[in-house]
C-alpha cells in the first residue's frame, strides 16, 4: 500500500496531466455526439449559460443595432410610400382604386419594440413598448414587415396590447391577390402557431394552393395589401357549400421583435359616415 | 502576486482574442492559428509546474466557454503544459538561462534556431492534440498533421507580431 501511495506520490504530475486530458477528452466526445439532445434538454448547464450570455451580447452589441436600423429604415419608407399615396401592392390599387380614392390610403406608421409575446395560449397577446404618451390608440392596427401581426387593445402611458392574430377573437376578411377576391372570415384556430384559418369560402371560386393572402379594403385598420400568408391547404366545408383554406403565416411570431402601429387617418371621417348612416336606418 | 495578476490579464485578453477575432476570421481550410500558445512561452521556467498545469487547464476552460468548442482547447492546453515542463526539464538549460538573466527562452538566449525549434515543437504538439480532437478520427491524421503544420507557421508568425507589438526594446 505504501509502495502504491509513494508510486501515486511520484508520478502525480502525469496522472494529474491524463485526469485533465481525460476531462477534456470526455468533454469532446460529450459534446460532439449528444450536442443537439444536450442543447435541448439541458436548462442549467454551464456551457448553455455561457452560450446564451454569449448570444445575448452578440445580440446587444450587434443585431439589435441592425434591427432597429432596419426597422427605422421600413418605418421611413411606409411613411414615404403613404405620402406619396401608393400602396404597398400596387396591383391591388389599380384593381381596386382609382385615383381619386388614394386619400383612402392615409395611414401613419409608428415602430415599437415587442417586450412580452406568447404563442401558445389559446388567445395570444403581445406587449409592445409604445403606448398612449407616443399616439398608440386601441383599434390601431399592427403590423410586420412579412404580415399583420394584430390589433391593439388596451393602452397604458408607455405600453400597449395586443391581441396577436394567434388569438381566438381575432378575425379579419382576407383578399386573395391572385383571383381578387375578398371573401370569407379569416381567424387562428388554435394549435400551430404558423397557420391560420379562412372559412366561408364560396366553393366556386378558384381558390388554389400558393396563393397569397392580404389585407382587404374593408378594413379600416390595416391598408389594403398587406401580406398575411399564403394558401397551403383547401378542404371541403362540412355542408359542400364552402371551403376552408389554411394559411401559413408570413409572420413568424416566435421571433417576431420589432414590430409597426398603423395609424388610419382617416379613420373618424369613417366612423362618422358609419353612424350617420346607422342614425339614418334608425329613423327609417 | 504582480507577475500573477500580469499572467491572468494576459490570459483573459488572449481568450477573448482568439473566441471573438481570430477564431472568426476565416483563413482557408489549413490554416488555423492559435496564437494564445504565445502565453505559454513567458511563463517563468521556475513556475511551479503544477500551478502551471492547472493554469493552463483553467485557460483552456476558459477559451473553450468563450468559442465553443467544448473540451478542445483545454485538452490542447493541458498537453502543452505537460510537454512543456518536459523539453523544460529534458531538454532546455534552464540554469544557463537564469545565469542570463532570462526567466523564460528568447531568441536573444540562446539564438534563433534554438529559438523558433523550442516555440515551434511545443506549438506543434499543442495544434496536434488540438486538430486530433477537432477531427477525432484516426483515418483524419493526414489532414491532422497538415493542418497542424500549416497552423503552426501561422501561429508562430501571428506571435511573433506579438512579441513585436509587446516589446519594448
Amino acid at each position: 500500500m505504501r509502495i502504491l501511495f509513494r508510486w501515486i506520490r511520484k508520478q502525480s504530475y502525469l496522472l494529474l496531466t491524463i485526469l485533465l486530458l481525460g476531462f477534456s477528452v470526455n468533454q469532446v466526445m460529450r459534446f460532439h455526439l449528444y450536442q443537439h439532445s444536450f442543447y435541448v434538454q439541458s436548462s442549467l448547464g454551464l456551457y448553455r449559460q455561457m452560450d446564451e450570455w454569449k448570444s445575448n451580447s452578440d445580440y446587444y452589441f450587434g443585431l439589435r443595432a441592425e434591427n432597429e436600423q432596419l426597422a427605422r429604415e421600413n418605418l421611413r419608407l411606409r411613411n414615404l410610400l403613404e405620402q406619396f399615396g401608393a400602396s404597398p401592392d400596387s396591383t391591388f390599387l389599380q384593381s381596386h382604386y382609382d385615383s381619386a380614392h388614394h386619400k383612402a390610403l392615409n395611414y401613419r406608421y409608428r415602430q415599437a419594440k415587442v417586450i412580452r409575446s406568447n404563442t401558445r395560449l389559446r388567445n395570444n397577446i403581445l406587449i409592445i413598448d409604445k403606448g398612449q404618451n407616443d399616439g398608440i390608440r386601441p383599434n390601431m392596427g399592427v403590423i410586420a414587415p412579412n404580415g399583420i401581426v394584430g390589433i391593439v387593445i388596451e393602452t397604458s402611458a408607455h405600453y400597449s396590447l395586443v391581441m396577436s392574430v394567434l388569438n381566438s377573437k381575432f378575425e379579419l376578411t382576407p383578399y386573395f391577390k391572385e383571383v381578387q377576391l375578398q371573401q370569407g372570415v379569416l381567424a387562428w384556430p388554435g394549435g400551430d402557431p404558423s397557420r391560420v384559418r379562412v372559412m366561408e369560402v364560396n366553393k366556386a371560386e378558384r381558390i388554389r394552393k400558393g396563393m397569397h393572402v392580404q389585407t382587404s379594403y374593408y378594413s379600416t385598420l390595416f391598408p389594403p395589401g398587406l401580406p398575411i400568408g399564403r394558401v397551403s391547404q383547401i378542404r371541403e366545408s362540412a355542408d359542400n357549400t364552402y371551403v376552408e383554406l389554411d394559411v401559413a403565416l408570413g409572420v413568424d411570431f416566435e421571433r417576431l421583435r420589432y414590430v409597426s402601429i398603423v395609424e388610419n387617418l382617416m379613420e373618424k371621417e369613417e366612423t362618422q359616415l358609419m353612424q350617420a348612416h346607422q342614425e339614418m336606418q334608425n329613423h327609417d | 502576486m504582480i507577475e500573477a495578476l500580469k499572467y491572468s490579464i494576459a490570459a483573459i485578453l488572449l481568450a477573448f482574442l482568439q473566441a471573438y477575432l481570430i477564431q472568426e476570421i476565416n483563413m482557408g481550410v489549413w490554416l488555423k492559428p492559435l496564437p494564445y500558445v504565445y502565453l505559454f512561452f513567458v511563463l517563468n521556467v521556475q513556475s511551479n509546474r503544477f500551478i502551471v498545469l492547472a493554469s493552463a487547464f483553467v485557460f483552456g476552460f476558459l477559451i473553450d466557454l468563450l468559442s465553443g468548442s467544448f473540451g478542445m482547447h483545454t485538452g490542447a492546453c493541458v498537453s502543452l503544459a505537460f510537454a512543456k515542463d518536459l523539453y523544460d526539464r529534458k531538454a532546455l538549460d534552464t540554469d544557463s538561462l537564469l545565469l542570463q538573466g532570462d526567466a523564460y527562452l528568447t531568441p536573444q538566449s540562446k539564438g534563433w534556431p534554438s529559438y523558433l525549434s523550442y516555440v515551434g515543437s511545443l506549438t506543434f504538439v499543442h495544434h496536434v492534440v488540438f486538430f486530433s480532437l477537432d477531427y477525432f478520427k484516426a483515418s483524419a491524421w493526414g489532414s491532422i498533421l497538415l493542418t497542424s503544420l500549416i497552423s503552426t507557421a501561422g501561429t508562430i508568425g501571428l506571435f511573433l507580431l506579438l512579441r513585436a507589438s509587446f516589446s519594448t526594446k
